[in-house]
């Protein structure tokens, strides 16, 4: 597996090779960044615009009434305005139409049609407007007059010279004048007395040719008739006049109808306006709110296929791979180019690692060896005094009441002495093989030095330590080996047991050694092949 | 469920006792307390004026609707333009309802309550040959005007100073006969009382000749007069005003009197 990868490791992106895919951090910056600038923009815009909303339609209902109040008061006055004009203009009483004129001015100098300055202009002129009217409406009414005057000299003079003459037959009183009917600015009002006229005419003529005479009187009448005329002439240039400016003031009136209700109505179509712009603009930001969200939704979609799927895959294979110790064959391949470039690395730190380890695997045997031989007696096969340090040094939680002896082999210098130093080795591997198979598993055996071990006692008691001390020197002073078959001197070893006490920790275990030193000196003194317990006295 | 029924009940009858109990006691109150004494000019038309030995105009009929809107018992006492301003500081009367601004009489340091109408002063003449006035075309021209009100101030500030003799009068009565006379060339008088009095048969002789648009004083909002200490009456009087807006009362009384409403 090694070797695989070693043979064929993943590409290199080096900076020298084409990569394909794209980059994480580029397209966090490109993409992620700028949208999330987006987003929030459009989340604070939002807020904004949804406060201006609340702001608007507070306002339309703090103004509603004030500006209903106002909107009905400028109505009624304008109203008021148009029934003045009206009289003004038709009616036939001066002093009526004297009273119009002033309300009418009153109405429009007082601008209580519209508090709005931006209207006063138009108040303004509709006033000098008014004016002028009421000067056409004084000169119309003179000329009215004129023109009636001028009507009854005719009528006389027509009655006069019909009477003097002795025309009949004339229906003069068809032409009577009457003030009321003449007033009038309608166009039929002017078309009757053009009737009149002609009616004059004709039956003057066609009395005088009837009578075949009184050309003399119809003569007379030439005069007074071109009077007539002058004055309808008058008349209808005044009736002009008069209809002219009050066309104009119409028009004024209309305006300011129109102009006062749209600005009261202004008031509230720019909040309403501006409610609805506002709340365009909150759907617009709505729906970039959505199209940010999923283009986030999406982010994170690309995010999880090409980003987490294969990190986890990863983060799998390298648990298998120190669990099983089996590198993947294959990785999920990923578009970005920072995960490619982990995914290049990954199988070269597979191959090192699996080098690593088993490396490691090596030198720990080689390790648990070495260990083993510098903590082993060569010659017994036990532990040595190294051993004794260590284990001394090594932490118990349960250790229990510990007993250290002492166990010396017995004249082992004249053993060695006499048979040589081959037969003492002999010696000190029965000895110690003795002692070991005597022991409890849990108990452990050192070479202490030269012919003495050591032995710890663990989970013991005094009872069990004496049995155990006594067994071993029973069976030394029973051992029968070949090489022993020379020597005619049995082999005795002599036992000091230390006191029992509770595992402590190093400290302990030396003084327990330094008893049961004490208590093999006393052995040894009391004639040796004995097991003695370390005794205060 | 029931107990909510029960606490309704025991409320509603509470209140129809309650409500009892009140009428009479408003009645007692309102004859209790003392009448206020109001101040109404004695000769001038459509404000305050005598008809068939009767007070009448706009003036009066706001008064008697403020009155009873705080409902209280008001006695009207007409009287002089001067008087009003001497009775008023005396404490004789309690408020003077004689559509007053504060530039009317800034150093007499009165209280001045909502406006209750606005106005403009305009421009008056006999001479029907007189044509359009404004402050240009006025020059040589003799003015008359009220003493020691906010038109006085502007024809000061906007006409003499082009030329036009300033003529002060005490009253609206005395600026028509002037300018009827001929002993003025225009009257600059308060709006309302001049349209009244163009469309008198006294006033059929005059015509509206011009306005000072544009300029200072142009409006005045006209108000009602307390004094300072009566602050609390002021409150009142305000609250007063505003309802009888609010009510349409204003507006029905207004048109009794004038060709529109401004409120």
């Amino acid at each position: 597996m090694t070797e695989e990868h070693r043979a064929s490791p993943a590409p290199a992106a080096g900076p020298g090779r084409r990569r394909r895919g794209i980059s994480l951090g580029r397209f966090l910056m490109v993409v992620g960044v700028p949208l999330l600038f987006i987003l929030m923009m459009c989340g604070s815009l939002y807020l904004r615009t949804v406060g201006q909303v609340e702001q608007a339609s507070a306002n339309i209902v703090l103004q509603a009434g004030p500006q209903i109040t106002r909107v009905q008061r400028s109505l009624i006055n304008i109203e008021n305005l148009k029934h003045f004009l009206t009289l003004m203009r038709y009616t036939t009483d001066e002093r009526s139409a004297r009273r119009a004129y002033i309300d009418a001015w009153s109405i429009l100098a007082e601008s209580v049609l519209d508090r709005f300055s931006t209207n006063n202009e138009l108040f303004y002129t509709t006033l000098y407007n008014v004016e002028t009217m009421w000067t056409a409406r004084q000169r119309l009414d003179a000329a009215q007059e004129e023109l009636f005057r001028a009507w009854n000299r005719v009528y006389s003079d027509a009655e006069l010279t019909f009477v003097r003459d002795g025309v009949k037959n004339v229906r003069l009183h068809e032409f009577r004048p009457t003030h009321a009917a003449v007033y009038d600015i309608s166009e039929a009002g002017t078309d009757e007395l053009r009737e009149i006229v002609a009616g004059y005419r004709t039956m003057f003529t066609l009395e005088c040719m009837a009578q075949g005479g009184p050309q003399k009187a119809c003569e007379r009448l030439r005069g007074s008739i071109a009077g007539f005329r002058r004055a309808l002439n008058e008349f209808d240039k005044e009736r002009g006049d008069f209809l002219r400016v009050s066309k104009v003031i119409d028009s004024d009136v209309e305006t300011l109808m129109g102009t006062l209700t749209q600005v009261e109505i202004n008031g509230f179509l720019e909040e309403i306006t501006d409610i609805s712009s506002h709340a365009n603009q909150s759907k617009q930001l709505i729906v970039i709110f959505l199209g940010g969200f999923m283009a986030l939704a999406i982010l994170l979609t690309v995010a999880m296929l090409f980003i987490v799927r294969p990190v986890t895959r990863m983060a799998e294979s390298i648990r298998e791979f120190r669990a099983k110790g089996i590198a993947p064959k294959e990785l999920p391949k990923s578009p970005i180019f920072e995960l490619q470039e982990l995914q290049s690395v990954l199988p070269l730190l597979f191959t090192d690692m699996q080098s690593e380890k088993e490396r490691n695997a090596v030198m720990t045997v080689e390790r648990d060896a070495l260990r083993s031989e510098t903590l082993t007696d060569p010659l017994t096969q036990i532990a040595n005094r190294r051993a004794l340090e260590l284990f001394k040094q090594e932490p118990r939680s349960a250790y229990g009441r510990v007993v250290v002896m002492m166990v010396d082999i017995d004249y082992f210098k004249h053993f060695n002495d006499t048979y040589g130093h081959r037969f003492g080795d002999e010696v000190l591997r029965e000895i110690a093989r003795e002692i070991r198979d005597q022991l409890r598993g849990r108990d452990q055996v050192f070479r202490y030095g030269g012919e003495e071990f050591c032995v710890v006692l663990s989970e013991s008691s005094e009872d069990l330590a004496r049995e155990l001390a006594n067994r071993i020197r029973e069976c030394v002073r029973q051992m029968h080996p070949k090489f022993l078959e020379q020597c005619p001197t049995k082999l005795s070893v002599s036992v000091g047991v230390s006191d029992i006490t509770y595992w402590t920790g190093q400290e302990s275990l030396d003084a327990l050694i330094e008893q049961s030193d004490q208590a093999l000196y006393r052995a040894k003194r009391a004639g040796r092949n004995k097991v003695v317990f370390y005794d205060v006295e | 469920m029931g107990a909510v029924r029960r606490f309704a009940a025991g409320a509603c009858c509470l209140a129809a006792i309650s409500g009892l109990l009140s009428g009479p006691a408003v009645c007692a109150d309102r004859e209790s307390v003392p009448a206020l004494i109001v101040g109404v000019q004695d000769d001038d038309r459509p404000f305050a004026y005598k008809e068939n030995n009767e007070l009448k105009g706009f003036n009066v009929d706001i008064t008697k609707a403020i009155c009873k809107q705080m409902n209280r018992v008001c006695g009207i006492k007409p009287m002089s333009r001067w008087d009003l301003k001497h009775e008023l500081k005396a404490g004789t009367v309690d408020f003077v309802v004689d559509g007053w601004t504060s530039i009317d009489d800034a150093e007499a340091g009165f209280l001045y309550s909502h406006p209750y109408y606005r106005s403009r002063d305009v421009f008056i003449t006999a001479d029907s040959s007189q044509t359009r006035l404004s402050p240009t075309t006025i020059a040589g021209k003799t003015v008359g005007v009220l003493s020691e009100t906010a038109g006085e101030k502007a024809v000061n500030e906007h006409c003499a100073s082009r030329g036009a003799v300033i003529s002060t009068f005490m009253n609206n009565r005395e600026i028509f006969d002037a300018v009827a006379a001929g002993h003025v060339d225009v009257g600059y008088v308060e709006g309302y009382a001049a349209y009244t009095h163009l469309k008198s048969p006294e006033g059929f002789a005059m015509n509206p000749v011009g306005l000072l648009p544009g300029l200072a004083y142009e409006f005045s909002e006209r108000c009602i007069a307390v004094r300072k200490d009566r602050g609390d009456l002021l409150s009142a009087i305000n609250r007063a005003v505003d309802e009888a807006k609010l009510t349409g009362r204003y507006q029905q009384i207004s048109l009794t009197y004038f060709a529109f409403m401004n409120y």
